[in-house]
């Protein structure tokens, strides 16, 4: 055993619960949206999600009011997903080719 | 048909092939089960990021060195920042240092961790895969605390880094220290008391410590045979000044130096211990201050587009040194930017590691020097001379010429 050292290891896994995530659902159901008519409706319960860390970098939503039109936010976004509308000084964001960096954030505050 | 035709026979694996997780081209000339001799052609993985660089202002740039390589995020950002850093002229902040080493070490943790698990892999070993990555999930989870994401982290900018770290993350960070600390003797146990790994891995793919200095080999590679090299030891950059980080050499652990796989592995493993120990003392002796130069995005702008010169930026990437040069001209973007990944240095290192060994050491070979070839490929051989490529017309010529022979 002593050249095996991974063997006990293995024994002690066998009674650990899984290490992975859990899928929302115990078993792939038949069908998604029937599955979610079903959880609506109370007769079956969700996995719930895993926790997004502190701080997390996710979509970013435009606030109109807010907005100068500085257009500092197009000049830092390293994937250029933020076009300035010259007629309105209001911009769009091409969330499609955002890489959710959130370098965008700061200059606003 | 004579001898001479059948031997060598020639093996080609890749430019994508299971045994290999990113695409390099290998031509094996085999005499047997044995490598006689080996060359490779890597440049499939180019993406154009020097040329993405180039159109793009430093503040941009940080996060696409982030994307130039999976794992090492930190070191090319860290390297590419402090080029530019060097050029404007900026001091960062000592606390910034330091949190720029927590963020380093704990890369390096993953990446060695990441690695021993594919090496597992490639031994065949799959439980001990799992079980690696199961441990090495506990750093990605503090990456992610620390960060917002697990990879491409997005912490150091030019000037600093943009995310603090608070006393609440600290409890975390120890949590996590503390755990790998007592988990490293038993992965030690795992990988080189176990009869099979030592089987597999003793006196396979040797490198010597000439060849090693020979072909340039930096980072774990060059330490495993011997190679006292460590940037973080010998030119001290970010808070490494302070600590007292000295190279790991596997004579250390097993009292020799062979220069093999099994050596790499050692080297890779204590690194972990060590890197464990680095975080500690910079959470303990981080100071309170600033976590950047310039916080207005603006004026940092300005700055950079000022900027004239031309500078390079070195950092001990988990894989070897990373190299970035960088030229500003007094325009936005930089007139020039070159990578040069750890990887670059140490593929060279695989043609004598390879000589001599069997078919079936390929992958674990391969695979010890952590190769990352999304970080090397810089250039893509077009036109190479020993290629022949056939344009449509030539098919079209061939096609017809083959239904005439088969009419006649």
């Amino acid at each position: 055993m002593a050249l095996l050292p991974m063997f006990p290891e293995l024994l002690k896994q066998l009674f650990r619960p899984p290490a992975t995530n859990r899928f929302p659902a115990k078993y792939l159901p038949p069908s998604v949206t029937g599955f979610l008519e079903k959880v609506a409706a109370g007769q079956a319960t969700l996995v719930p999600p895993v926790q997004t860390p502190p701080k997390f970098r996710g979509k970013i939503e435009y606030q109109r009011d807010g907005c100068i039109g500085c257009s500092l936010c197009v000049k830092v976004c390293p994937s250029n997903a933020i076009e300035l509308l010259e007629e309105t000084k209001r911009i769009r964001i091409w969330v499609d080719q955002c890489i959710f960096c959130d370098r965008c954030i700061p200059p606003r505050r | 048909m004579s001898e001479g035709k059948k031997s060598p026979y020639i093996v080609p694996i890749g430019p994508t092939h299971p045994a290999l997780k990113e695409p390099v081209m290998f031509t094996f000339e085999m005499d047997g089960e044995m490598i006689r001799d080996v060359d490779f052609a890597p440049g499939q993985t180019h993406r154009g990021i020097e040329w993405m660089g180039m159109r793009r202002n430093p503040v941009q740039i940080v996060h696409l060195t982030d994307r130039i390589c999976g794992i090492c995020g930190v070191s090319h950002t860290l390297a590419f920042s402090r080029a530019v850093e060097q050029i404007t002229e900026i001091e960062v902040p000592e606390r910034a240092d330091y949190i720029r080493t927590i963020i380093a070490e704990f890369e390096r943790i993953q990446s060695h961790l990441l690695w021993a698990g594919v090496a597992a892999h490639e031994l065949g070993f799959d439980s001990l895969l799992h079980l690696t990555w199961r441990v090495r999930e506990q750093s990605m989870d503090v990456i992610e605390n620390l960060t917002g994401n697990r990879v491409n982290y997005g912490l150091v900018q030019v000037g600093g880094v943009r995310r603090d770290i608070v006393p609440e993350q600290h409890r975390i960070i120890e949590d996590c220290l503390s755990a790998y600390e007592g988990l490293l003797g038993k992965l030690l146990d795992l990988f080189l008391h176990d009869k099979t790994i030592a089987m597999r891995c003793r006196d396979v793919g040797l490198l010597s410590k000439e060849d090693a200095l020979k072909l340039c080999t930096v980072g774990p590679t060059a330490r495993a045979s011997g190679v006292n090299v460590d940037l973080r030891q010998d030119y001290p950059y970010c808070a490494y000044g302070d600590l007292d980080v000295r190279a790991i050499l596997p004579d250390q652990y097993a009292g020799e130096t062979r220069g093999d796989v099994y050596d790499r592995i050692v080297v890779r493993l204590l690194e972990v211990g060590q890197s464990c120990g680095i975080i500690r003392q910079c959470l303990s002796e981080m100071p309170a201050g600033e976590i950047t130069a310039e916080p207005k995005l603006a004026k940092l702008l300005a700055i950079c587009k000022k900027a004239r010169g031309e500078a390079i930026g070195r950092v001990e990437a988990p894989r070897g040194e990373c190299f970035h040069y960088v030229l500003m001209e007094g325009k936005e973007a930089p007139a020039s930017w070159k990578v040069k990944a750890s990887s670059y240095s140490n593929l060279m290192s695989w043609i004598p590691m390879l000589r001599g060994e069997q078919i079936a050491d390929i992958p674990i070979i391969v695979a010890s020097i952590d190769p990352c070839l999304s970080c090397t490929d810089r250039v893509a051989v077009v036109r190479a001379a020993s290629r022949s490529i056939y344009s449509k017309d030539d098919l079209h010529r061939l096609s017809v010429e083959k239904t005439r022979r088969l009419q006649q």
